[in-house]
């Protein structure tokens, strides 16, 4: 529809596309920015419940107002720095941890022909902008000149470096059975054979873990953690830019639930094949967003739950995890996988 | 090798023991009403075993019970108490308080004056909300500006027995 769009404004190649991505980004930008506010607003409410709390309650009806209070308190917040701060580097750095995860939605397939490019190496652009929006923060971390900030972008990079290895491993299995790296074509496989979580469970757990892990989630977050670094690597941000790191932390966590959803939960397929609309239609379309949006919330959900379940982790547990139960584990999950598919493919 | 997986089998079941607890608690929050919040102004807790402010006490008829033995001055920490001595109107022998003057800003509500005193002219009152919003006023005169009704909060005869009861109990 916004292609046709686009096509009926120009003739050039180029423009179309221009003005394509102009409207998609816009779209997608609107869109997740109400939802980080609401998520923000559901993290305080469920991080009360879970502790016996009742939340926010006092502006608003049921407090609802209080993410717009919120958010007009961040930005109109003073932005004091230190005078000894690498200014391009540490305006550059917010930018980066928001836009990174913020261009990986452009493949994401959010229903059936509500995606913004279907690229057939989907899976590894998103996961090479996973992996830049890490150096956002380790940016942050080294133009602040705090010691606090520079531990905690290391911690990123060391806990990244690790993670990101059990998580594409356990991919890797997954990918033996689908033998695609688009995205879509990943939902399109599950709409046949059923989905990914129910013959990849093993996958899907170290998945999500370690997805956990990549948005410096708690448990895993070692590299805010308040109690032994101040704030981390954005200590020294205040203001509209430390609501862009907190922008982006929480963009990366839909982008990983997301993620999570398309690869193993089915993308916008509803549960045992259930379809009451015809394929192609806008109900489908619209039936299809839903689902998504459900299952993302789900695991929106459950990450939250973690958080305000588990204590953080200590540095050497952390890697202790990583390197000595999830990248064994899912070594011998991708190899028990590969043998399957072998099997029944022939 | 046996005890790496027991160690990752227990880590998991512990784990989700701990995700147990926690939902299970939001539930309670969520549909029995369950939690520990205490909406502070529309609701308070019940608080009147505990201490609150220093108030005077008043025998039957109307009058202060202090006979101006200086104990509660002595034993006050910051110093808070003033106090001028008069004769009492009826009974010119027995001495009392015309005015007994208690400066709540420096006050630390530590009990000690109550204690110091034998004869029961002050007591440690249950009001815990006693905002002040101008430091002069924090000079509050307990003998003359009660008796006219500014009381910091009116209690029966009843009440303030069952509160020294209480705190009889607690020493
Ligand atoms: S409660 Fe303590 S500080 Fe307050 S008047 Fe009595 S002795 Fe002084
Ligand atoms: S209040 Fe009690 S302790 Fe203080 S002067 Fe009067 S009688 Fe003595």
């Amino acid at each position: 529809m916004i292609q046709k769009f686009a096509e009926s404004l120009s003739t050039q190649p180029y423009i179309q596309s221009l003005i394509y991505g102009a409207i998609c980004s816009t779209l997608i930008l609107g869109v997740s920015a109400l939802c980080v506010m609401s998520l923000i607003f559901l993290e305080r409410k469920v991080s009360a419940w879970m502790q016996s709390r009742l939340g926010p309650n006092r502006v608003g009806p049921r407090g609802l107002l209080q993410m717009i209070a919120d958010g007009i308190k961040l930005i109109r917040k003073e932005d004091i720095v230190h005078d000894q701060i690498m200014k391009f580097l540490f305006n550059l750095a917010p930018c980066i941890a928001v836009a990174a995860p913020f261009a990986a939605f452009a493949t994401v397939p959010f229903a059936d022909g509500v995606q913004v490019v279907d690229f057939q190496l989907g899976i590894i652009y998103v996961f090479a902008l996973t992996g830049f929006s890490v150096v956002g923060i380790l940016i942050a971390g080294y133009a602040s000149v705090n010691r606090y900030s520079l531990l905690g972008a290391l911690r990123a990079t060391a806990q990244m470096i690790s993670y990101e290895i059990p998580m594409i491993i356990a991919l890797l299995g997954v990918l033996c059975f689908t033998e695609t790296l688009s995205l879509r074509e990943t939902v399109l496989y599950q709409q046949t054979h059923g989905w990914n979580i129910l013959y990849a469970p093993v996958s899907f757990i170290i998945f999500f873990i370690a997805a956990t892990a990549e948005c410096n989630r708690a448990p895993f977050d070692l590299v805010e953690a308040e109690s032994e670094l101040v704030a981390g690597f954005h200590t020294e941000y205040a203001g509209i830019k430390f609501a862009m790191f907190f922008f982006g932390e929480y963009i990366a966590m839909m982008l990983a639930c997301s993620l999570t959803v398309v690869i193993f939960m089915g993308g916008w397929l509803a549960p045992f094949g259930f379809l009451p609309f015809e394929v192609g239609s806008i109900l489908y379309t619209v039936w299809g967003l839903g689902w998504f949006a459900a299952k993302v919330a789900l695991l929106l959900f459950t990450m939250m739950w973690f958080r305000w379940t588990f204590p953080r982790l200590r540095i050497d547990q952390l890697m202790v995890f990583c390197w000595k139960v999830l990248i064994p584990i899912s070594m011998v999950n991708l190899l028990i996988m590969a043998v399957i598919s072998a099997l029944i493919k022939g | 090798m046996e005890k790496y997986f027991k160690d990752i089998f227990n880590g998991a079941i512990a784990l989700l023991q701990g995700m147990s607890i926690t939902l299970k608690t939001m539930f309670g929050v969520l549909a029995k009403d369950e939690a520990t919040t205490v909406q502070y102004p529309e609701e308070t807790l019940d608080l009147d075993h505990t201490f609150g402010y220093v108030q005077a006490q008043f025998d039957d008829d109307g009058y202060s019970n202090c006979t101006t033995c200086m104990g509660c001055i002595r034993a006050c920490p910051p110093g808070c108490i003033t106090l001028t001595r008069g004769k009492h109107p009826e009974n010119p022998k027995q001495k009392i308080a015309i005015t007994y003057t208690l400066d709540y800003a420096k006050c630390e509500f530590c009990n000690l004056c109550v204690e110091a005193c034998n004869d029961d002219a002050i007591f440690m009152a249950p009001i815990h909300e006693f905002p002040f919003f101008d430091r002069s006023k924090m000079n509050v005169e307990m003998v003359t500006d009660m008796k006219k009704g500014n009381d910091l909060k009116e209690l029966s005869d009843q009440e303030i027995k069952d509160m020294e009861a209480k705190m009889k109990r607690l020493f």
